[in-house]
Order: C-alpha cells, then sequence, then structure tokens
C-alpha cells in the first residue's frame, strides 16, 4: 500500500526519534502536557505534507503521556495528569533502589497499552465510536459518579477523610464560571479567579510541593535515590517477561483506557486512576497497592497510552475529540484539509490508515529511546543531592503553571495549594481524591445539570437520570465500587473464620 | 559565615549588571514591527479561532516581515485573556483574538475583569451565522415542524455551545419572537454539543454553519441567522424569510490594548485586510464554513456599537428570577 | 484524634461558606455546589463523631516533626513565593539564578565551599538561560518578565 511505504522512509524515522525524544522530556516535565507537546508541533508540521504532520503530531502525543511516568516514578510528581496513579507505586519502587525496574516496567506498560488502543482505532473505530455516542449527559454524570466511588479504593486511610477531600475538590472545582449557565461562582471578586482553579497547576501544587516538602526534611541525606541496580540487560528481559505474564491486568487497564478515551470530555486523567482502582479491586491482595508493586505500574500506564489510540476514534469518526491533545490535533487536521468527521473513513482513507500504521511504528519506537532516556535520567536524577534537586523541581514547576495560562495567579495558586496539600496529607487527607474531585467535579456538574434541563419535559426532572439502560448500568457499577472494601471485609471475614486449622504445608 | 556572604552578595551583584547588560541588547528598535508579535487566542487549541488563527499566521508573516507567535490564554470563556488585553502593555507586540458576541455580552453579564469599551478591536474578519439543526431521524423536517413541535412539547432541549454565547442568544430570541418554551442546554466547546446532537441526546442544536457543514449528511437544517440566504446553503431559508427577525452571527477579530498608538493600529489593520484578501486563506475559511467578513477598525467599533443596545435588552428581557 | 475534630469543624464552615456563596447565583448553577456543600458537611460531621466513638486501632505514629525542620520548610516556602515575587521585578532569568543559589545554600548541610557554590552558580546560570533561550526564543512561549529578563 503507498501508505506504509510513506512510514519506511528513512527522513521521517529520523524526525519520528526526534519528535518521541521532544515528547518524552515534555511529557517527563512536571507542568509541561501532552496537550502542550501537541500544540507546539503544529506550527513546526505545517509546511510538511500531511501524512508527516499527522504521524509526528501523533507521535509525541504518545510518547508525551508514556514520558509522565518518569517523574512520577522518580520524583514523586507526575508528569502529566495522566500519570497520577503511577507515583502511587512508582515511587515507592524508585525509592527501594529499584528505579530502573520501575521505569522499565512503566515502558512495556506504556507500549502495550498504546498498540491497543492504536490496533483497536484501525479496527474497530467505527462501531465503537457508536458506543460512544450513546454516552448522553445523564450517562457522563454517572460516569463521573462512578469515577469518585474510586476514592473508597483508593484511600488507604481513612474512607471517610478520603471522600472529603474529593468533595473539596470538587467543591473547588466549582469555583469561577458555571460550566453549563455561565455565572461566575465564588470568586470572592478577584476577577482573575474568573477562569477558576486549573487543573495543571493544582495538580503540580497537590503532588509535587509536598514531595519537595518532604524532601527538605531529609536534607541531611546526600543521595536522594538508593544505587540503581547495575544488571542492564538481564533487568530487561526479566522484566519484560514479569510484565507480560500479567496479560489479565494488562488487558484490563487496556479495555478501560480505551473506553474512557473513546468518551470526550474525559481522558488520561481519568482513566489512569479508574485503572488503578480496578486492578486493586481485582488483586488478591489490594492491601500492597502503594507499597511498591508492579500492577499498581502497570494499570496506570497501560490506561493512559491506550488512551491515546482511544480518544482519536471519535476524532477520527465523529469528529469530536476524545481528550484534550486529541483537540489539538483536530485543529492540526484541519489545517492539512482533512476533515474528521463521518466523512474521513470514505474520502480520506488513505491518509488515515497511514497515520494510524504510524501511530503504531512511533508507539514501538518510544520504547528503545525511552528506555535509554529514562536511564539516563535515573542516573542523573540519583547522583543529585537535594540541595540540587529540591530547587530545580520549584524551578520546573514554576515554568509549568505559568506556561498552562500565561497566568502568574496560577503559580501561586499552585504553591498556596501545595503548602495545603501538605498540610492536608499530615492531617490524613490524601492528594489523590482532591485531585480526582477537582478533575470530575465539572464532568459531574455539567452532566447533572444538562441532564435535568433536558429532563424538563418528564414529570420530574431528575427522572431523567434513572430513564436509561446505560446509566442503570454505570449506577450498578458504582455502586459496587462503592461498597466493594465492605464487601471485601465481609468477605475475608468469612474465610478466615471457615479456617480451622493451621495450613499443614506451613 | 561572613566572608561567605560577602562573597554571595557580590556575585549576585555581578549577576545584575550580567542581566542589565544582556535586556539592553533586547532593546526594540523604533520601526515597528521589528520583533515578534504575539497573537494571543482566548480559547483552547484546535478550536475556531485557533484554526482562523493558523490560517492567517503564514500570511501575517510574510506581510508584517516578523514571526507571528500564537499563545493560549484560556480560561472564562475568553474573559480571562481580554482581562488580561486590557493590563497588557500596548506597544503592538501582543495581538489579541476577539469574538462577538462574547467581548459585549460577558461584561453585562457579571464583573468580567474588562470593560466591552476596552477592547480595540482592529478588524472582524470571519463570522460563524447561527443555524437551527436537527437530526436526520428527527420527526421535525421543517422550521414549521419545528414550531408545532415545541408547542406540543414545552421545554424541548435545544444544544448549543456555551453560555451566554451566540448560540444562547440566539436561542433566546427565538423564544422570545415566537413565545415558545425553549430550553438551551450548554454545552463546552463544539464538540460535545456535536455527540449530543449524533446521539438523540437533545431534539435540536443550534450551532454555528461552521459546524453543521461538516455534519450535513446527519443533519437537517431548518433556517440560518443571517440576513440573506448563504451562498454555501442555498437551500436553507432564513429565520427572516420565515418571519422572525432573528439575525445572529458570532464574529472573530483581533484587538490591541488600550492606549495603542495611531501608527501600530493602522500597520496592524492593513495587514489583516490584506490578509482577508488572499485568495489561499479566503478559500481555506469557506471550505469550513466560515463567513468572510471585512470591518475595519472604525466600521468594527460601529459595529460593537450597533449590537450592544440589542443585547442589552435581550439579556434584560430575558433575564430568568 | 484531636486534630479530626478541628479539622471536621473548619470543613463545616468551608461549606457553609461556599452554601452561603451559592445564594448569589441563578438556580441551576448554585444546585450542584449546594449538593457537594451539603455532602461535606455530612460527612464532616461523620468525621467529627468518629472522634467521640471508641478508639480504633491507633494508626502507627507519623514521624514528628521536629521544630528545626519545620523552621526550614517555612524558610524553603516563602523564598518560593518571594521569587515568584522577584520574577516580576527582576524578570525570569536574574531572579531564578538567584533563587536556586540561596535555596541550594540553605539546603546544604555542610556550608558550600566557594568552588562548589561558583560551580553550582556556572550551571544553574546555563541551565536558567537555556530554559530561558529555549522557551521564548525557540518555541515562543512566554515566560514572567520583569525590568530585567
Amino acid at each position: 500500500m503507498v501508505g506504509l511505504q510513506e512510514i519506511f522512509v528513512l527522513k521521517l524515522f529520523l524526525m519520528m526519534c526526534g519528535v518521541t525524544l521532544v515528547g518524552l522530556l515534555m511529557g517527563a516535565a512536571p507542568g509541561l502536557t501532552a496537550t502542550m507537546a501537541v500544540a507546539l508541533l503544529i506550527p513546526i508540521t505545517f509546511p510538511l505534507s500531511t501524512t508527516y504532520a499527522l504521524v509526528l503530531t501523533g507521535t509525541i502525543y504518545m510518547s508525551a503521556i508514556y514520558g509522565g511516568s518518569f517523574s512520577a516514578i522518580l520524583l514523586n510528581t507526575p508528569g502529566t495528569p495522566s500519570s497520577i496513579a503511577t507515583c502511587f507505586d512508582g515511587y515507592p519502587m524508585a525509592k527501594r533502589g529499584e528505579g530502573q525496574r520501575a521505569i522499565l516496567i512503566a515502558s512495556f506498560s506504556s507500549v502495550y497499552g498504546g498498540l491497543f488502543g492504536v490496533i483497536f482505532l484501525l479496527l474497530l473505530a467505527v462501531p465503537l465510536s457508536v458506543i460512544a455516542l450513546k454516552f448522553g449527559p445523564p450517562e457522563y454524570f454517572w460516569l463521573a459518579v462512578l469515577g469518585i466511588t474510586v476514592i473508597a479504593a483508593l484511600s488507604t486511610g481513612n474512607i471517610v477523610k478520603g471522600f472529603i477531600g474529593g468533595a473539596i475538590g470538587i467543591l473547588i472545582s466549582t469555583i469561577g464560571i458555571a460550566p453549563v449557565g455561565g455565572s461566575m461562582r465564588f470568586t470572592m471578586g478577584i476577577p482573575n479567579l474568573n477562569a477558576g482553579i486549573a487543573l495543571i497547576p493544582a495538580l503540580i501544587g497537590f503532588f509535587c510541593i509536598p514531595a519537595v516538602l518532604d524532601m527538605v526534611v531529609q536534607r541531611e541525606e546526600e543521595i536522594h535515590l538508593l544505587k540503581t541496580s547495575k544488571v542492564q540487560a538481564r533487568l530487561f528481559l526479566e522484566t519484560f517477561k514479569e510484565v507480560m505474564k500479567k496479560q489479565v491486568d494488562l488487558l484490563r487497564a487496556s479495555f478501560i483506557g480505551l473506553f474512557i478515551g473513546m468518551l470526550p470530555g474525559a481522558g488520561g486523567s481519568v482513566a489512569n486512576l479508574v485503572a488503578y482502582e480496578e486492578a486493586e479491586r481485582a488483586s488478591k491482595h489490594p492491601e500492597k497497592f502503594g507499597t511498591g508493586i508492579p500492577e499498581g505500574i502497570i494499570a496506570s500506564e497501560t490506561a493512559n497510552n491506550a488512551v491515546v489510540g482511544g480518544s482519536l476514534i471519535p476524532l477520527l469518526t465523529l469528529g469530536v475529540p476524545g481528550s484534550p491533545p486529541a483537540a489539538v490535533m483536530y485543529g492540526a487536521l484541519l489545517m492539512h484539509g482533512v476533515q474528521p468527521g463521518p466523512q474521513l473513513f470514505t474520502g480520506n482513507s488513505q491518509a488515515v490508515f497511514t497515520f494510524i500504521v504510524g501511530l503504531f511504528v512511533a508507539t514501538l519506537l518510544m520504547l528503545p529511546i525511552g528506555i535509554a532516556l529514562a536511564g539516563g535520567m535515573t542516573k542523573l536524577v540519583s547522583r543529585l543531592s537535594i540541595k540540587v534537586l529540591a530547587p530545580f523541581i520549584i524551578f520546573l514547576t514554576i515554568i509549568g503553571s505559568y506556561s498552562i495560562r500565561n497566568n502568574i495567579l496560577d503559580v501561586y495558586i499552585m504553591l498556596t495549594l501545595g503548602v495545603l496539600g501538605y498540610v492536608l496529607k499530615k492531617l490524613g487527607f490524601e492528594p489523590g481524591p482532591i485531585t480526582l474531585g477537582l478533575i470530575l467535579g465539572p464532568i459531574a456538574e455539567t452532566g447533572l445539570i444538562q441532564s435535568l434541563l433536558i429532563g424538563g419535559t418528564l414529570p420530574h426532572s431528575w427522572m431523567i437520570l434513572f430513564k436509561y439502560p446505560l446509566s442503570w448500568v454505570l449506577i450498578i457499577l458504582s455502586i459496587t465500587s462503592l461498597f466493594w472494601p465492605l464487601f471485601r471485609k465481609i468477605f475475608s471475614n468469612k474465610a478466615s473464620n471457615s479456617q480451622q486449622s493451621p495450613d499443614p504445608e506451613v | 559565615m561572613e566572608r561567605f556572604n560577602k562573597r554571595i552578595l557580590s556575585l549576585i551583584l555581578v549577576l545584575v549588571v550580567l542581566s542589565l547588560s544582556l535586556t539592553s541588547c533586547t532593546k526594540k528598535e523604533a520601526v515597528y514591527p521589528s520583533t515578534p508579535i504575539t497573537y494571543v487566542l482566548c480559547f483552547d487549541p484546535g478550536g475556531e479561532s485557533d484554526i482562523t488563527a493558523r490560517f492567517q499566521q503564514p500570511v501575517l508573516t510574510k506581510l508584517l516581515s516578523v514571526p507571528i507567535a500564537i499563545s493560549y490564554i484560556t480560561g472564562g470563556g475568553g474573559g480571562t485573556g481580554w482581562s488580561q488585553l486590557t493590563t497588557t502593555t500596548p506597544d503592538g507586540y501582543t495581538i489579541f483574538g476577539t469574538n462577538l458576541p462574547h467581548i459585549i455580552v460577558q461584561p453585562l453579564t457579571g464583573n468580567a475583569g474588562y470593560k466591552t469599551e476596552q477592547i480595540d478591536n482592529i478588524y472582524m474578519f470571519e463570522s460563524t451565522p447561527c443555524i437551527l439543526v436537527v437530526g436526520q431521524n428527527s420527526p421535525i423536517r421543517t422550521f414549521d415542524d419545528f414550531l408545532k413541535y415545541a408547542k406540543a412539547h414545552p421545554g424541548m432541549s435545544v444544544g448549543g455551545s456555551g453560555e451566554p454565547s451566540s448560540n444562547s442568544l440566539a436561542l433566546a430570541r427565538l423564544a422570545q419572537l415566537s413565545n415558545l418554551k425553549l430550553t438551551y442546554v450548554s454545552f463546552t466547546g463544539s464538540g460535545t454539543a456535536i455527540t449530543a446532537l449524533l446521539g438523540g441526546h437533545v431534539d435540536a442544536l443550534m450551532t454555528y454553519t461552521s459546524t453543521f457543514i461538516q455534519y450535513k449528511d446527519k443533519w437537517l437544517p431548518l433556517a440560518v441567522a443571517t440576513e440573506g440566504r448563504l451562498g454555501i446553503l442555498p437551500d436553507v431559508p432564513t429565520f427572516k424569510e420565515l418571519g422572525y427577525d432573528l439575525v445572529e452571527k458570532a464574529y472573530r477579530g483581533v484587538a490591541v490594548p488600550p492606549g495603542t498608538p495611531e501608527n501600530i493600529r493602522k500597520v496592524l489593520e492593513q495587514a489583516f485586510e490584506k490578509v482577508n484578501q488572499d485568495p489561499e486563506v479566503i478559500k481555506e475559511m469557506e471550505n469550513l464554513g466560515f463567513i468572510m467578513e471585512n470591518y475595519n477598525e472604525a466600521q468594527s467599533k460601529a459595529l460593537v456599537d450597533q449590537l450592544t443596545p440589542y443585547y442589552t435588552q435581550l439579556l434584560e428581557t430575558t433575564k430568568k428570577p | 484524634m484531636k486534630s479530626n475534630r478541628i479539622v471536621s469543624v473548619i470543613f463545616l464552615l468551608i461549606s457553609g461558606w461556599f452554601w452561603a456563596e451559592s445564594i448569589h447565583v441563578p438556580y441551576k448553577d448554585a444546585l450542584f455546589p449546594r449538593l457537594m456543600a451539603l455532602l461535606l458537611i455530612v460527612l464532616s460531621l461523620i468525621l467529627f463523631t468518629e472522634t467521640f466513638l471508641k478508639q480504633r486501632q491507633l494508626v502507627e505514629q507519623k514521624p514528628v516533626l521536629t521544630r528545626r525542620n519545620l523552621i526550614y520548610m517555612i524558610l524553603f516556602i516563602s523564598l518560593a513565593f518571594a521569587w515568584l515575587y522577584m520574577m516580576n521585578i527582576f524578570g525570569f532569568v536574574t531572579s531564578s539564578i538567584v533563587f536556586l543559589l540561596i535555596m541550594t545554600l540553605i539546603l546544604s548541610t555542610k556550608a558550600m565551599k566557594f568552588r562548589e557554590t561558583l560551580f553550582t552558580l556556572i550551571l544553574y546560570a546555563v541551565i536558567v538561560i537555556g530554559f530561558w533561550f529555549a522557551f521564548s526564543k525557540l518555541l515562543l512561549i512566554p515566560l514572567p518578565h520583569g525590568f530585567l529578563i
């Protein structure tokens, strides 16, 4: 096919390598996001041919999402919102000196998830888009509720505190312009707050700053991470086998990522957290999550890269992007005269096919580049002392928070929320649920209010939330998710009660 | 310790001197423009403003002989960017994309952080009129059917992008003129509004022609809110010819901060005028359903002055308790 | 724990504030915040009452924060805020180099020798200028500006 020939051109290949590297770096830097990385590439690829431009844009998207895992693992700060859950198990692993292993796990998972998403994009885009269309405002509301019940599983400590964190996150997300009605809320007369509390500065604040403050306390320790184990090639093969054995975990996370990516309005930030929680639920040893086990990283990184392919499904079939970076790609496509939407697969199928193949290659490509880069980064970070690392992270967070909206207030917010996040953490309120509330709050509110508006023709507008079967599927999932810790406790109690005699094999 | 501190102080002094000398190298010359111009967009990348700017960018760069850097200040439905406009240095090196009716309506509905008068529109270069559409499978086939349906189902849902926005105001006006109870359901950006209609979650959509063009095989247009029928949509009746005085378009333009010198404004005005005549730009824009407009600085101001009382009145009379 | 009690009261007050402030907005925009404020009130009350019920198994004592460490943290964060403030006055490059260095000096456990300080200073200068170049010249992404660069 003509398209394939275009991919295996050296020039394009080299450009893809360069773009992958940039994407990894941008993804890894806390504060620079995949969306920004894609937006950055648009003017650069404008003069190129459509095929090249699309392939390169897809490449940076995929690699930026993967890159987010590096800082999550090494610095306990998510490089992008899609890697929040990677911190939970990645960083403890790194602290134990298993940084290389954690990164390898993240790498294999990212590639697996990425390929999964792209394959489904290639084969099942149109049927999947039909499913995506079935999601209306009530379904989005229940999906957000489901996402919030994830807090129940995420809370390692007090569940009430977890939900309080979530509620706080949601309330903070209501500051600014109301998503449906458009009125200004809770801004206390400060016009700069009209835009609300931006997610990225809040994310950076809640995750990075407490980690840095912990570093300040540990400044006596000169080496930040324990020396990572040396044996390279053997570790590579071992970890590969280890990850590949967990096909169930990989597939589960991939499906979650694909699915959430497919829904416009929910992206990698939601996917990695939901996948993490689902992995914890399905696990035989859920209490180990958060201590540094591979399953945690696998769940998060597989899901967030599967989102890439997933988010392109509604983009290419319906013309509606499934995630913020996909929204930027939409603009890129239009600029090259490719009209994403229903006519795309019929009219421009050649360009689309080439694009998808290119994306496939890009996903494979990021493995060697990513591992090489990460290896270098790990060595670098482990050799830096805290007195250099901590200020430098602050430096990065300032740049990152500022570059979102060119608003110095965002950086102040980031620092303030950081301090707040640290205090809350010490009081037992983890940042995970709060950020989840921040992310899901607008989705929940939009879904709810839109549903009530649409349901206005029914005898009681709230009925619309319970009208459709798809809503009920989500409701049941939410209830199960909410009470799962309880079920689990009841089951394990029964199991231990029925064991009369000690196990003779001990 | 003291010797140490002295060393630090002297180092800092060296730094300050260094940076002072560095900044003096970047002083701007007298001829405008001589350094890159930042074109700030107040909406997310990938949207209509972004696409328009990207089409304009290469032509502008050629005309002005400096790079044009696109950057984003998003939030508040554009308001964050526009309030920053008012405090930006009026040296012509930062220009902002503007949108009507947003810049008129936002200050009217609350503390937007800026006033309409502070936005000095240099040029209005395109518009997207509102159009009322339903899905192909809808029982509604004409505008008349729509009116009948609305009467039979008071509170029927019509989706649109944003609130207050061109879409929401168009529907409010329609409801006012026809005395029907129409529920506007606001979606963030056009994307989710599109899936809402495609998925049948709303009864109809009050959207822009640029959106409709992409889905003309899936949607049925009922009426368009322009003065006369559009060349790209010759079979779509206007609201006016159907008896409803509803003309509603979202204009896009570019503005500079208040107090920008006259010569700079003239340079920009002429540049955008030429950009708007570039056949490549025109072709790309019209392909996507945008209508080219040509309002220079004075005409833009007149347009704003003309529309302000209309929107003020509309908002007043449709204000919910 | 006593702290839980105080915290739950604080959250009760916060939810109250949100509830009160939502009077200013029309119904459809006040609904959700009010629901959430209500949820927070309920949760805070649960937390509050929890503190009175029988003691659950004590969570492992978290390492206590020494006064010395607390001072270092407060100092560090204050420096970060000062850095931000200075950026708008002195510009991105100058403030960053200066504050990076100050923070490093503060955090060093043994006083840094002159040679090491100088080396760090040069390193920081290179890195910061490199970032400045990449962002404002190559990528054309604006950085905070003051009257110096």
